[in-house]
């Protein structure tokens, strides 16, 4: 059925010619021979040629393939993988492509380059993996640079922040119920208004009476530290019974009142790390490693990225000043076909050469993989060939891709307006002065206190307050409990405790008058 | 004749003894305060008002027993010939231990029995203490408080004898009233705890 969305104009030419471009004094691309083929608004451009850079010549296999998703609003940029549910995993990229017009209907992938480094031996990527808004992974380690994707086809680079784990309710229609912060995972909540996540490496038995849900799950996973975690899956249970994490499972814990009263079984779950700074909102995001070009200028130093200075086969990643996205592969390890592969300074000005605003180096060597879909007329249609030449006798699966597609993602469902459910808390209790310090009893999911001393009302966190300086005379206390929004409201005042402060010259006054007591007695 | 000038001469002397029109007239308020000044056995109820609150003082003096009471806080002193004793209290169990007892003669703790008939000024049917004796009537308080000020200084009596006192006394930013009322003369019976 999507395949007559599937508009394609092909255009395809083959020229047969020699020229050189100059992109700075130091580098010359010189094409023997160029391929255009326009499919369904990509362009892919093979280039055969060399470069010379720095005097130093080497042939080239170049593939490309660029689209503008801003200008093209059905067009955009997604990425896939190879992952199973409760594990990561690598699939080549034609897999991959499949694997995503299976998982996502409404998108038709057109072309796709491999992704992120990863763990080869389970497919974990080395940095953060956004798929359609669900991180599954946070990444490994951190310190590399990420490329992210939004709806606006705007495309956003460097490190995001992450601001811990969250979790999401959906009801059965896919509609937003509300998001949460997940304070804890393993551990008990400190409030009731916390919420904490359990997963099945929690072996014990969660022994709280604050309320469970208990879900049953269609993908989790966890980074090798079990630090952060994925988890996804429909609700089977609600209890306030000790429970324990079943098997594919996780567990909720908390009496926050969205939780209590809005969850049901039934509803979606899904807990995950929570990426902010410029990566919020983002709906697609792959790790990277090295900056190649940056306002248009090829990086001179490339302080960080995979085997800098020898060649071999690469992938990278540009976008053009306006909007465009493309894709590159350098095919290498292949010196006898005329592929000699380029070291990532070449790479560089390859991508710059070829328009880059801002271009990062993928994954390289035999993951370097690019597949474009075969045309419309092709009695293969719907197939992912390869366009590039691997340097390894087969595709290599790799941990997950970047892909270009064409279709429009459905409307997301509106949210449930959030009710109103939140508790009026306790006003403080027993309220005392000890040792010229006002103290109180703790409040459940207090978010502070008010304090007032003689009319005079002031926020503070503590449940204590110097009072030895009060004026002499009647002073009236009263406090309140500050109660955070929605869940909590805040509490009344409490009833007046009225701490009289007696002159600090009274006791000498009367000290003066038992002295005259005293000498009554002995004046005679 | 002789004799009859002898006779006349301490006649004389008697009448001008007698009829001294330089001596004090015995006043009510003068032998009040020389009552007081004397007495041995009586009960003065001190109320302190600070509007906020009225703290007490109860003294009650029997010969060689005094009671001396600040709110819950009651401590007794027994002269015994030559020595003197406090009894004080202590999570309600009393002690006694003996206190000096040869502090005569600094007048200034005697306060309301230092006080003389002509510092006061009769108005109707109390008496004010004039301006110039503000300062004697201070002193007492003076003597830890040096800034204290009285102001309205008002005896009463009752029955020739004293009944009260009642004045203001400012400290810094507190204004005290205080009002002495003196009773019981005669009456008093003090019975000293027991000590254990």
């Amino acid at each position: 059925m999507k395949k007559i969305y599937c508009f394609v104009i092909t255009l395809t030419g083959l020229l047969v010619v020699s020229m050189m471009i100059e992109v700075n004094a130091d580098f010359f691309l010189t094409i023997d021979e160029q391929t255009w083929t326009t499919i369904d608004g990509l362009t892919h451009r093979h280039i055969v040629g060399s470069i010379n850079r720095n005097g130093v010549v080497s042939n080239q296999n170049i593939n490309y393939i660029a689209g503008n998703p801003v200008s093209d609003p059905t067009l955009q940029v997604i990425v896939g993988d190879g992952y199973q549910p409760f594990s990561y995993g690598m699939a080549r990229m034609h897999i991959m492509a499949e694997n995503l017009n299976n998982l996502y209907p409404h998108y038709d992938v057109i072309a796709g380059i491999n992704g992120d480094f990863y763990n080869m031996q389970i497919g974990i990527p080395v940095e953060v993996y956004v798929r359609n808004g669900e991180v599954l992974s946070s990444g490994l380690s951190y310190e590399r640079d990420v490329i992210g994707f939004k709806e606006d086809g705007t495309v956003v680079f460097g490190r995001p922040c992450f601001e811990g784990h969250e979790i999401r309710v959906y009801d059965a229609e896919g509609r937003l119920r509300f998001t949460l912060p997940v304070q804890r995972i393993n551990h008990m909540p400190f409030e009731t208004t916390q919420v904490t996540a359990f997963f099945e490496n929690y072996t014990a038995t969660i022994g709280t009476e604050m309320h469970k849900f208990v879900i049953a799950g269609s993908d989790i996973k966890r980074d090798s530290y079990d630090t952060r975690y994925f988890g996804k899956g429909t609700v089977t249970q609600r209890t306030t019974s000790t429970s324990e994490v079943p098997e594919n499972s996780f567990v909720v814990v908390s009496d926050n009142p969205y939780m209590r009263e809005l969850v049901e079984v039934g509803d979606t779950i899904l807990v995950q790390e929570k990426i902010g700074c410029d990566f919020t909102g983002v709906q697609w995001a792959i790790g990277a490693w090295g900056k190649l070009v940056e306002n248009s200028q090829a990086k001179t130093h490339i302080p960080e990225g995979p085997s800098v200075n020898f060649r071999g086969p690469r992938s990278a990643m540009g976008v053009k000043s306006d909007g465009t996205v493309f894709f590159v592969t350098v095919d290498g390890r292949q010196s006898h076909r005329g592929m000699d592969g380029v070291t990532l300074y070449e790479l560089a000005d390859i991508m710059a050469a070829l328009g880059a605003r801002t271009a990062y180096n993928l994954d390289g060597g035999g993951s370097t993989t690019m597949v474009l879909r075969q045309e419309i007329s092709h009695p293969h249609y719907g197939h992912y060939p390869y366009v590039n030449s691997f340097s390894e006798t087969a595709p290599r699966a790799v941990s997950n891709g970047i892909f270009f597609v064409r279709g429009e993602a459905p409307p997301t469902p509106l949210p449930h307006p959030l009710p109103d459910v939140g508790i009026t808390l306790d006003a403080p209790s027993n309220i005392r002065i000890e040792n010229g310090v006002l103290r109180w009893d703790h409040v459940p999911n207090q978010a502070g206190y008010v304090l007032e001393l003689n009319g005079e009302a002031f926020e503070t966190s503590s449940r204590q307050h110097p009072v030895g300086n009060l004026p002499s005379g009647e002073n009236i206390i009263r406090v309140m409990t500050k109660g955070e929004a929605p869940f909590y409201r805040d509490s009344a005042f409490s009833e007046p405790l009225i701490h009289v402060v007696l002159p600090t010259s009274l006791p000498t006054i009367e000290s003066l008058f038992r002295e005259l007591a005293r000498r009554h007695l002995t004046h005679e | 004749m002789k004799r009859i000038q002898l006779f006349l001469s301490f006649l004389g002397v008697f009448l001008l003894v007698a009829c001294n029109p330089f001596a004090k007239p015995d006043t009510p308020l003068q032998s009040a305060l020389d009552h007081v000044r004397e007495a041995r056995n009586y009960r003065v109820s001190i109320d302190i008002d600070m509007d906020f609150l009225t703290q007490h003082i109860d003294m009650r003096f029997a010969g060689d027993l005094v009671y001396y009471a600040y709110g819950d806080a009651v401590v007794y002193y027994e002269r015994d010939g030559l020595r003197c004793y406090v009894y004080e209290s202590l999570e309600g169990v009393y002690s006694r231990s003996e206190i000096v007892c040869d502090d005569a003669g600094n007048e200034t703790y005697g306060f309301y029995r230092s006080f003389s008939a002509d510092w006061f000024e009769l108005e109707g049917s109390t008496y004010h203490l004039l301006n110039e004796h503000y300062q004697d009537f201070a002193a007492f308080f003076h003597q830890t408080m040096p800034q204290a000020t009285v102001e309205d200084v008002v005896l009463t009596l009752k029955n020739d004898r004293l009944d009260t006192i009642t004045f203001l006394l400012k400290v810094d930013e507190d204004t005290f009233t205080f009002s002495m009322t003196f009773s019981a003369y005669g009456q008093v019976d003090v019975t000293l705890p027991t000590v254990e």
